[in-house]
């Protein structure tokens, strides 16, 4: 298991060594190591891009050829994926590579206008709709904590929008809600944001430590 | 679960995805008025920074988001871009978000349209470039090395929105609209290392953070989602996509202050019940 | 002095300035090694000038504006500190009064007959606070002497560029046919090139610019690391009339130096400090954690709940769905729901209970497939593999989050795992697994979605929850010690912000200036 284990290990201990200590290093060849790994990373990235597209046509194939329920689905894989391809490779009748005129709408760009922009805005406005059922559901006064919680999420909402310096205007200050939902930002969040990134920050070098000493190996597969 | 539990948490889920959908609905529909609102202090501090420079100043947008947030943040972009013409300065827009390009274009244009400008000369769009922190990184190095052509084929050598302009050092504002956490990387790997200012307008989900950011001075202002945008436009005295926004967000943002107001009076009625713990 | 007599700065500078170092040392202790980092670059040298008179700009050495000239003493040229070779300092004393509207003027040459013939160029450094160098606490450190000194950022690549800046076509065409980048016949062809030839010019022009790009980092070193010669004046407008700072024979001055890369950012050192130490405190508990195995580790409800979610798939006969969160695998929250994966596919191997996963990035997917499979070997099960059960989606967040909620809608996953990096589609995915009814466990380093996860989902490992986990569900000793070791660091942390932020806030009330003590956190 020496190729499997030990050489992984080892190519793990020398470059993260070489990685941490490039960051301190300001002469150019830390510069190029940097470069280097990163073009390394493109390499391999490139290579595991086909990996993936197989994982996902061979899927959706073997849906299709086992007709699995909601198989049908599967051939607009193949549809949108070779639709976008050919419209891309066709160009106006130009063929690829080539630039067609500027202000020229192809149908590559028909296919952005109409079929993703459309979906993609889709499902992000769904957001509001899951963000409305989660909050109804979960923000309760159960506790002390809870309750202050509760109260700052109102009045961050309510801060937020115009109407807020209505009621503002009527209580003295028509800028109230939202000064206070700018200190509740600044303060509050941001200490919890601290503490969370520093908890997550000690998380992160402690696992780089248990990876680089070779402590942690269940990335590789199976036991540690 | 039990079943009758679950059929209720189903039919309580589609009342509220009606009420949702009417709330967002019906104020565009009928148009209802929105009341008198001040910009806050954050839009405030990125429309100073773009006011005070001087007529011809280089811009770098980065425009950092696709059609997910388009809702949210084209209102901003746009805004920006017609704050820029309107004070001379020349923008200088990029992207490393491989599916924005079309958008950006689609928004240049439209703006360059309003304004009477024109690409290569009041603007470039440089285009995408896959990379990411890389592309800033070599944009600091040299522009024209890292973007040979613009967006629509046309060489960067020789144009005149870059006279002048070199590295991303030779620019005198950096902003970025962005959707997720690139905002994180201009910072970085662009402003940090070449002093210059940046300026941010994200969704109002990443907002908080960039609070760290703006304490420590190395974002100089933040547009926070829809209403940054409408601030925005207030500060332009103009009322476009996103001061017309604030008038469905009011009313969502009161519905979901309803119900949640309404679930957890029910919930308390309940617990003096001792029907729920 | 060239042409004035009215040089008023002392000669105590440098006995200051060493006290002040020593004073530094005493007070800063690890900033200080910063503040009195010794330059790496060429020591400075005192030249006589030959012929000062015969440079242009050294001319009227009668003006009769009465300048302040700083010390010659205290003028140095040095290779800048902490960089990676591009940049020579010169610095000199501010002098006591300055003459308003004055600009100083670094000449720089590459050799010392150059100033003769007029042939350097010069750098001007406007007077002020942005131009002291303890306005650059990145370079030069906290030494309070550096609110004495003015400095220079000289960048000989910047004087003397590799590619000349703002080149036309032609310029740079001929330049590449006589360095026999071009053929004659090429160099014809591309300036007399037609519209017809547009395409194959912009293919040569793109050629020879990438050739500048690959050849200028080599140059550019090159340039930098000669020895250039400088001299210092000040000009009373900016203008060509200058008083230089002169040595004993009158002469100006012309130190030299070049500009080389050095081997640490002295300006990081706090960094590399607390670093290493943080990794030694961890590496000892590793240590430790051998021979005393029973570490006690505080209870994570959400990885004791890993067991249950997948025997609770096992008795309804569903799937586990692992899902991975918008990050590549060189994402630290990546790596370790990677060995959560492990662990959860070798326990759903043990009941033969499926487990489906799903990749945003394919080389997560790769290495994804790579785990499970380890696992069922090791469960002894390696026949129950289908590399079909994990699943490389879309490298778009709402496609991804999309393609997965339908396959949870349709599948209806007993538990679901959702651990890594998330963004926007976070909610999406999790509130449609809550209304299948799914358990839920999630776990992501991603601060803006941690609210949508906590909310939907049943556990939620916060953060460094998420980076514990593995060696929680190993309980393996030398893991448990790293978690000893962590909670350590933090503890070491929460101590010192306390701590510091008492003595700062009783500092400031008390009118006390504790910058040093500052500067031992500040990051550049």
């Amino acid at each position: 298991m020496w190729y499997k284990r030990t050489i992984p290990l080892i190519l793990v201990f020398a470059i993260g060594v070489a990685a941490f200590v490039q960051e301190f290093v300001p002469a150019p060849w830390a510069g190029r190591f940097r470069e280097n790994i990163t073009l390394w990373f493109q390499i391999i990235g490139s290579f595991a891009l086909f990996i993936g597209l197989y994982s996902l046509l061979h899927m959706h194939w073997t849906r299709i050829r086992r007709q699995t329920p909601g198989w049908a689905y599967s051939i607009f894989v193949f549809l949108a994926a070779g639709g976008m391809i050919a419209v891309g490779l066709y160009n106006e009748g130009k063929g690829p590579i080539i630039d067609v005129a500027q202000g020229t709408r192809t149908w590559l760009d028909r296919g952005y206008d109409y079929l993703i922009k459309p979906c993609t805005a889709t499902i992000y406005s769904s957001m509001a709709f899951f963000m409305a059922s989660a909050a109804f559901r979960t923000f309760r006064a159960r506790n002390t904590a809870a309750v202050l919680m509760l109260v700052a999420a109102l009045v961050v909402m309510f801060g937020r929008v115009p109407v807020s310096e209505v009621l503002g205007g009527w209580l003295g200050d028509p800028e109230m809600f939202s000064r206070i939902t700018d200190v509740l930002m600044k303060y509050p969040n941001l200490a919890a944001k601290r503490a969370i990134m520093m908890g997550i920050s000690l998380g992160a070098i402690a696992q780089s430590l248990r990876i680089l000493l070779g402590v942690e190996r269940s990335y590789m597969g199976g036991g540690d | 679960m039990p079943a009758n539990d679950t059929q209720g948490l189903i039919r309580t889920r589609r009342i509220i995805y009606l009420l949702v959908a009417a709330a967002i609905i019906v104020p565009y529909v009928i148009q209802m008025p929105i009341p008198s609102f001040h910009a806050q202090e954050e839009a405030h501090k990125v429309y100073d920074r773009v006011e005070s420079l001087p007529a011809g100043s280089r811009v770098l947008i980065a425009m950092e988001f696709d059609p997910n947030c388009e809702a949210e943040l084209r209102p901003m972009a746009e805004g920006i871009l017609r704050h820029c013409f309107a004070r001379k300065l020349v923008p200088i827009l990029v992207t490393t978000n491989y599916i924005a390009p079309a958008l950006i274009s689609d928004i240049c244009q439209k703006i360059a349209k309003e304004t009477g400008t024109v690409s290569g000369k009041d603007w470039v769009f440089l285009g995408y470039r896959p990379g990411m922190a890389n592309v800033v990184i070599t944009m600091g190095e040299s522009i024209q090395r890292t973007f040979e052509t613009d967006n629509f084929s046309q060489t960067t050598r020789d144009m005149p929105a870059l006279a002048g302009v070199n590295s991303l050092k030779d620019v005198s504002l950096i902003t970025v609209i962005s959707l997720g956490d690139t905002v994180n990387m201009w910072i970085q790997y662009g402003s940090d290392r070449l002093k210059v200012p940046l300026v941010a307008g994200v969704t109002a989900v990443m907002a908080p953070d960039l609070y760290p950011y703006l304490n420590t001075g190395q974002v100089k202002g933040i547009l926070a989602g829809l209403r940054g945008a409408a601030d925005y436009e207030l500060l332009l005295h103009r009322s476009d996509d996103a001061a017309k926004g604030m008038q469905v967000q009011s009313v969502a943002h009161g519905l979901l202050i309803a119900l949640i107001i309404g679930a957890n009076v029910r919930f308390l009625f309940r617990r003096a019940q001792g029907k729920e713990a | 002095m060239a042409f004035t007599e009215t040089n008023t700065t002392t000669p105590r500078r440098r006995p200051v300035m060493r006290r002040a170092r020593a004073w530094g040392f005493a007070a800063a202790g690890v900033m200080l090694l910063i503040a009195g980092a010794p330059s790496r670059g060429q020591q400075a040298e005192s030249l006589p000038a030959s012929a000062p008179a015969a440079a242009p700009a050294s001319a009227p050495a009668s003006a009769p504006v009465p300048l302040e000239i700083p010390a010659p003493e205290s003028v140095k040229a040095y290779d800048c500190p902490s960089d990676d070779g591009s940049a020579i300092i010169v610095e000199w004393a501010k002098p006591k009064i300055e003459t308003p509207g004055a600009v100083y003027v670094v000449d720089v040459a590459a050799a010392k007959e150059d100033f003769a013939a007029g042939a350097f160029k010069t750098v001007q450094v406007k007077p002020g606070p942005e131009a002291l160098k303890s306005a650059n606490q990145k370079f030069f450190g906290v030494s309070p002497a550096n609110a004495g000194l003015y400095y220079a950022r000289i960048c000989p690549s910047s004087l003397y560029p590799p590619v000349p800046a703002g080149e036309s076509r032609t310029e740079s065409l001929t330049r590449h046919a006589k360095a026999g980048h071009l053929s004659a016949e090429e160099l014809q062809r591309a300036l007399a090139a037609s519209d017809a030839d547009a395409k194959w010019l912009a293919r040569l022009m793109a050629d020879l610019t990438e050739r500048d790009t690959t050849d200028a980092k080599a140059r550019t070193r090159r340039i930098n690391a000669a020895t250039y010669y400088l001299r210092l004046s000040v000009s009373p407008d900016g203008g060509r009339a200058r008083a230089y700072v002169s040595d004993k024979d009158g002469q100006p001055l012309v130190l030299s130096a070049a500009a080389l890369p050095n081997q640490f950012k002295w300006y990081k050192l706090n960094i590399a400090i607390f670093s290493v130490a943080f990794c030694a405190v961890v590496a000892a508990f590793i240590w430790i954690a051998r021979r005393n195995p029973n570490l006690y580790i505080r209870r994570i409800a959400g990885l004791d709940a890993v067991d249950e979610g997948i025997g609770r798939a096992t008795e309804m006969g569903r799937p586990v769905y692992f899902v991975h969160g918008i990050a590549g695998v060189e994402s630290m929250a990546t790596m370790a729901s990677l060995t959560i994966l492990g662990r959860v596919a070798r326990k759903a191997a043990e009941y033969d209970t499926r487990v489906r996963v799903m990749n945003w990035d394919p080389m997560v997917t790769a290495v994804s497939q790579e785990v499970v499979q380890q696992a069922y070997t090791e469960a002894g099960r390696p026949d129950a593999y289908n590399p079909d059960d994990v699943l490389f989606i879309s490298t778009d967040n709402f496609a991804y989050a999309t393609a997965v909620s339908g396959l949870v809608v349709r599948e209806r996953p007993a538990a679901i795992f959702m651990l890594g990096t998330f963004f926007a589609e976070s909610l999406f995915l999790a509130e449609t697994g809550a209304s299948t009814g799914a358990i839920q466990i999630s776990g992501t380093d991603s601060y803006s979605q941690l609210p949508f996860l906590i909310t939907t989902c049943d556990y939620t490992l916060i953060g460094e929850e998420l980076f514990a986990a593995s060696a929680y569900l190993s309980r393996e000793p030398k893991m448990l010690g790293s978690l000893r070791g962590q909670d350590v660091g933090k503890a070491f942390l929460m101590v010192t912000i306390v701590v510091i932020t008492a003595v700062l806030s009783v500092a400031a009330a008390r009118g006390v200036s504790l910058d040093w003590l500052t500067n031992l956190f500040k990051t550049f």
